[in-house]
């Protein structure tokens, strides 16, 4: 593979020079780098410099993949330490840069942590962090509660 | 967002503080629905359920949006069947096999001697790989069918021993869509199509054991009706097929014993806003009975 060196600027001036085959790994990078061979250094409008530097930290571990079941397992434990590091707010930042730069690698490994966050929270928490307003007046909220009542039983969650 | 960083070197390590979910402001972050879809599909399924209380538009979305729906079931049917114990509301995924991912119809069964639940597993198409399990051992292949000649035979399997045996029946039965029931610790069917018949195996002479028809009913109609099983009172339980949420559920409970038949109507069973969209088919079963066995 080339060993090019390719330059990423951040939305807040945050500059990173990566190997190509990294930069590649971002989609939209890859594109950009089709349509015209010669471009070195990449603005990325939409992403500041410290989730950049997550996504390429990711795409960096990524960058060659392997078939066999000793990396895969060895990728899996790393993609599991990796997201240990992130409160909500960063998933949240995170799963945004991904969308963005096109890493579905990524996309699919953040949603994923963040169902794995999220899914005990009560809907009121989840209004708070997705930041959705509730349209429901009170009378239609008790009816959707009352409904699915089981859904809110703690007792009945699997324990090993 | 302008932060005061020096390195610029691509080799840094992010270490954001593990925050509890309280003091976090996610104020300034604003999912768009199709990102807030793609985290909602990776959701356990009782956690959707809950969260339809969010707001309308996340309701719509897990109850509703085609898509979504379709990623759930598909999601769903890669996972080995569960069993599900409703008293202590535990499920266990039962071990992967390639033959339980064929079609095929699961019987759940008990050997009191060994104290041993079991599962039986029939392949619909492929009847030379039957095959079940102990619950803690895995499945094993138990039968092999030699010839795939399309015939209907009545069989008993013994829990125990794992045997199949074959048992003669009425040609009613093998000739037209029945259900089979367990009627007081008998053997029985029920055979709903332009009349309805209830026929019952029972001790003859000599050890020997012979059908009678318990019930025959010349009615027209009964094509739609279902029998799900027998109370533990004796009767019997028909259900009327039901495909949307705004039908009711018509069940009927007819005693042989009294000649007698009792309509119930149950509605209400969606809400008013699920009922006008889904269509659904309800699985009554009379026979509950509550057990707290620890499935794993």
């Amino acid at each position: 593979m080339s060993s090019n060196k390719i330059v990423l600027t951040s939305s807040d001036g945050e500059s990173f020079e990566v190997e190509e085959v990294v930069a590649r790994k971002l989609q939209i990078v890859g594109h950009m780098l089709e349509d015209d061979c010669v471009i070195n250094e990449i603005p990325l409008q939409n992403v500041t410099g410290d989730i950049l530097s997550m996504v390429i930290e990711y795409c960096k571990t990524h960058v060659d993949e392997e078939e066999s079941e000793e990396a895969q397992t060895k990728l899996k434990t790393w993609d599991e330490e990796f997201m240990k590091k992130f409160d909500i707010k960063t998933l949240l930042q995170i799963i945004l840069a991904a969308n963005y730069l096109n890493v579905k690698g990524l996309l699919d490994l953040v949603s994923q942590t963040i169902a794995d966050t999220i899914k005990d929270y009560t809907p009121e928490q989840i209004r708070e962090v997705f930041g959705v307003e509730n349209d429901y007046t009170e009378e239609e909220e008790a009816e959707v509660r009352k409904e699915n009542a089981w859904a809110f039983d703690e007792a009945d969650t699997p324990k090993p | 967002m302008k932060r005061g960083r020096e390195e610029k070197s691509d080799e840094t390590s992010p270490s954001p503080t593990q925050l509890g979910h309280g003091g976090i402001s996610t104020r300034d972050i604003n999912i768009p629905i199709d990102l807030t879809v793609e985290i909602l599909k990776k959701l356990p399924a009782k956690s959707l359920v809950k969260f339809q209380c969010v707001s309308k538009q996340w309701s719509a979305i897990i109850s509703r949006r085609r898509d979504f729906i379709d990623s759930i079931v598909t999601r769903s049917l890669t996972q080995p069947p569960p069993i599900y114990n409703p008293t202590t509301r535990r499920s266990f995924h039962l071990p992967k096999s390639i033959k339980t991912s064929s079609t095929g119809t699961c019987f759940f069964g008990y050997d009191p001697l060994e104290n041993q639940y079991k599962i039986l597993f029939l392949p619909l198409y492929y009847l030379e790989q039957g095959c079940q399990m102990s619950l803690s051992v895995g499945w094993c292949n138990l039968h092999q069918w030699d010839d795939s000649t399309s015939i209907y035979m009545l069989m008993s399997f013994d829990v125990r021993t794992e045997k199949f045996c074959h048992v003669d029946a009425p040609n009613t039965l093998m000739d037209h869509f029945s259900f089979l029931i367990n009627y007081q610790g008998k053997l029985g069917f029920v055979c709903c199509g332009k009349s309805v018949e209830i026929w019952v195996r029972e001790d003859g002479h000599q050890k020997t054991q012979i059908w009678s028809k318990l019930f025959f009913y010349e009615m027209e109609g009964f094509e739609k009706w279902r029998v799900s099983g027998v109370t533990r009172g004796g009767e019997i339980v028909f259900v009327n097929t039901v495909y949307f949420s705004d039908d009711k559920l018509c069940v009927l409970y007819y005693d042989p014993k009294r000649n007698s038949i009792i309509y119930v109507d149950f509605e209400g069973i969606y809400s008013k806003e699920r009922r006008r969209h889904n269509s659904v088919l309800i699985w009554t079963l009379p026979d509950h009975v509550e057990n707290t066995m620890r499935l794993y």
